[in-house]
Parts: C-alpha cells; structure tokens; sequence
C-alpha cells in the first residue's frame, strides 16, 4: 500500500480521494482491533504536535492527544486561546501560525473563523489537520462518522441517512454530506425552516447529482434510515434572543425504524437525545466517539511516517 | 437624434466595454473602482442589441484597462468586448474570458471568512457549471453566485 498522506495537510473532507479514505479506515481498523495491545506505540516518538485549540473542544482534542500519546508522540499547545499572545497582544492569526509551526512537526487546529485551517496550512510549514473551523469543516469527525458506519453495515455504498437538528451550523453535517456523492449516499435533511442547510451546500449537492429531500418531522422519514445522525442546536452561534425547539428522538419513534438502523451523533447532546436511548440496540454515538481515536492514530501515522505502519 | 449617435461618441484614448449583460454596467463601474474616478466616463444602459436583445456598455476616458481588470470584468459580463483606444483608434481588441481564480479584489459574503482579516487575501476559484459563473472561497468554501458579491476590496 503506498502512503499518498505522508507530508500532507486535512483542511476540508474534499481534499481526501476514495483510495485516501480506504487507506485510512484500514488502518483505523488495524488500531480498534487492536485497542488493547496499542501497536506503532514508538512509532512517533521523534515528532511533536502543536494542538492548537483557539475554540472550546473536548473529545476532538482530548482523542488527538491521546492518539498522539498512544504513538510516542509529544504534544504542546493549548486548550484556552485567551493565554496566547494571539488574544492578549493582539498578535495576527498569520504570525502565530508561522511561530507556532516552526516548533512542532505538525499542527492539530480547532479556530472559530471559517477558512483558518487553510491559511494555517499556507503559513506553518508543517502539515495542518483542520480541527474544526468556524461553522465549515471538520473532516476528522466526517473521518469517524464513515468509519463507524462502515463498522456498522457491510459496506457504505447507497446508505439512507437522515440528518437531525442544526443543519445550518453544524460543520459535521457540512463536512459529511460532501462525501456522499463517494458512496451514493441518499441523504433525507431533518430541520426546522431557521435551521436548514445552507444554499451553497445544497447547490454544491445538486452538482454533485446526490439524491436528497427536505421533512420537517423525523416520523416522515424514519422507517427509510440506515442511520440517524442527531445534531444539537448550537446556540453559540446564534444570538441570545433566538430560542429554537429541537427536533427530539424517542422510544415511539424508534419503534418504527429499521432493526439494524444505527444513531450517531457528534456529542455533545442536548436534549434531542434522551439518555433513555443509550440502552436500545440503535444507540452508537459512545462506539463513534471511541472511533475518533483510531482514525486520528490512523491520520497522524499516516502524515508523519512515509510507510504505511501495518 | 438616432439611437447610435447617443451610443457612440469617441473616445480619444482610453477603454470601451461593450455587449454587458444588461443590467451589469453598473457593477463593473464598482468593480473597477470607477465610482472613485475623475476622468469622463460615459454609461449606456438598455441599448439595442442584435445579438444579445438588450445589453449595457462603459467608455472610460484616460484609462487603458489591463490583464487582471479584463478578467474580473469577465466573471460579471462573461463574453464582453473590450477595446483599448488610442488616439481615437481602436489599438487593442479583447473578449472577457473567464480566468480560473481571482485574488484580492473581491470580498468574501462569509463575515466568519478568514480572508476577512485584513493580512489575509481574499482568493475564490472560478467554476462554470451549467453555464453559470459560481465563485468558491478558497478559504471559506463558500460557493456563491456573482450576485452574492457586493462588496470590493479596490
């Protein structure tokens, strides 16, 4: 198998082909069958990552420095931009970047402007992985969301998905249906008028000839799902005086859903996910939270080692 | 008086632009900065076309309009005719072809764009698919139509 990332930055889940996407999800698989005995654990121990969270994170950041850990890497960085002199000094985005690559041999980035990943793969001079910028990507959550389903069914060509909740802010919702069009994925959009996906993206779908259909009520389209995929409403995003309802899943749903039909979410949850859920054979959002770590072992031993490490 | 006398009065040296989709000659004038200009310029709006139905048209006195300016007029009046005068003479004949990316001069509608900072360049890509212009943010990804654009950096 030859390593086509070796070297190469994630800023957008476009950047990566099918055979990229193959190649990574062989060896997430490599690492989650072989969760307890850790293999490549020195398989990083020259190399340090910069984490760089300019934006609140938890399992993003946590799985990647854990992941990095798990391979003998070192990590630096930090979780709160308000320490930094990029908040306190007033010091440019650009500049940062530049000082802060120049001490690591690659970036993990989480920054709440829409666009930063990319200039930060311009300006660093190491490899960058997008963590998450603004309300556009976040390829490594798209990454975990197809390997988990690809854990859950035989294969991902032609899944129904239904897709719940913010679809105008959330990034793994934008992230996830620019693949769909790889796998002919149908896609069913869940959301109330204020929180539908935005134009462009729907223009984009429909130059990609991917199949997709608007419902206000997950009861029009439940017994079509493969899987659900469940958002929160994110409110940090919007202003204070707007004060939007979440669409809910429950048990009465449920009951009218395929056997075999999975729920993924990207976590945190609200309330449009009652913990009722966690015990019913759907449930398997905690399977695709633990997944994160095994693709980002997967992505930081792909770009920082010119073999494949299996 | 005919209406190809209203149309056609000479310039000494400078641009002509001619066959704007109607309704465009205003947004070029923005486009090229020419709100800010004191040169004579003469607009035509609506003007009879064989070819087009209705089209628009700009001559801008003193102003000889180059490489970069001759493709940002493209993105808004794809297949204009351009024509570079020199002492009454047309010296230059261009059509606007659309170029594969544009840096700098327009500004993303994204207002969470990182090209919004002002040490970052705006730059989108220029994608025709069926036969309409659509610009994505190189940054951002945004994908927007040219109507979307309203604000320029120049």
């Amino acid at each position: 198998m030859k390593n086509t990332l070796y070297q190469q930055s994630l800023i957008s889940i476009q950047d990566l082909s099918l055979e990229q996407l193959q190649l990574l999800f062989t060896l997430a698989e490599y690492y989650r069958s072989h969760k307890d005995s850790r293999p490549n654990s020195t398989l990083l121990e020259e190399k340090i990552i910069g984490s760089t969270f300019f934006e609140a994170s938890t399992r993003t950041r946590l799985s990647f420095e854990s992941a990095a850990y798990q391979l003998g890497a070192k990590v630096i960085g930090f979780s709160d931009a308000n320490n930094t002199s990029f908040a306190t000094k007033g010091e440019s985005l650009k500049d940062s970047l530049r000082i802060i690559g120049s001490y690591c041999d690659l970036l993990v980035m989480r920054h709440p402007a829409a666009g930063s990943a990319r200039l930060a793969a311009e300006t660093a001079n190491v490899p960058v992985i997008n963590a998450g910028d603004g309300a556009n990507q976040h390829p490594t959550q798209t990454l975990l969301d197809l390997f988990t389903m690809q854990t859950a069914f035989p294969h991902l060509e032609g899944l129904n998905l239904v897709l719940v909740g913010d679809l105008k802010h959330g990034r793994t919702i934008h992230s996830l249906v620019q693949v769909a069009h790889l796998f002919k994925m149908r896609l069913y959009f869940v959301a109330i008028n204020e929180l539908s996906l935005p134009e462009t993206l729907l223009f984009q779908l429909k130059c990609q000839g991917v199949e997709f259909s608007f419902h206000q009520h997950l009861e029009d389209v439940i017994k079509k799902a493969d899987v659900i995929y469940m958002t929160r409403i994110q409110k940090e995003r919007m202003r204070p005086d707007d004060n939007l309802q979440p669409l809910v899943l429950n048990q009465n749903l449920l009951a009218k859903a395929k056997a075999k039909m999975k729920i993924l979410h990207p976590l945190p949850r609200r309330e449009e996910l009652p913990t009722e859920l966690d015990t019913t054979p759907h449930a398997y959002y905690f399977e695709q939270a633990q997944n994160g770590l095994y693709v980002r072992k997967a992505l930081l031993s792909l770009i920082l080692t010119k073999e494949v490490p299996l | 008086m005919s209406t190809a006398t209203l149309a056609v009065s000479a310039i000494q040296n400078g641009s002509v632009i001619d066959h704007i989709p109607h309704g465009s000659a205003l947004r070029l004038i923005q486009l090229l900065g020419l709100d800010q200009y004191n040169e004579k310029i003469t607009l035509g709006l609506n003007l009879p076309s064989k070819s087009m139905g209705r089209k628009d048209l700009l001559k801008i006195e003193g102003r000889l309009l180059n490489e970069s300016d001759i493709y940002e007029i493209a993105v808004f009046a794809p297949n204009a005719s351009i024509n570079l005068i020199e002492d009454y003479e047309v010296k230059h004949k261009f059509t606007a072809i659309l170029p594969a990316a544009i840096k700098g001069l327009l500004v993303c509608p994204n207002s969470n764009c990182v090209s919004r900072n002002p040490d970052v360049s705006s730059y989108f890509h220029v994608q025709t698919p069926r036969q309409e212009v659509n610009l994505v943010c190189h940054y951002c990804e945004g994908v927007f139509r040219k109507e979307d654009i309203v604000e320029y950096t120049r």
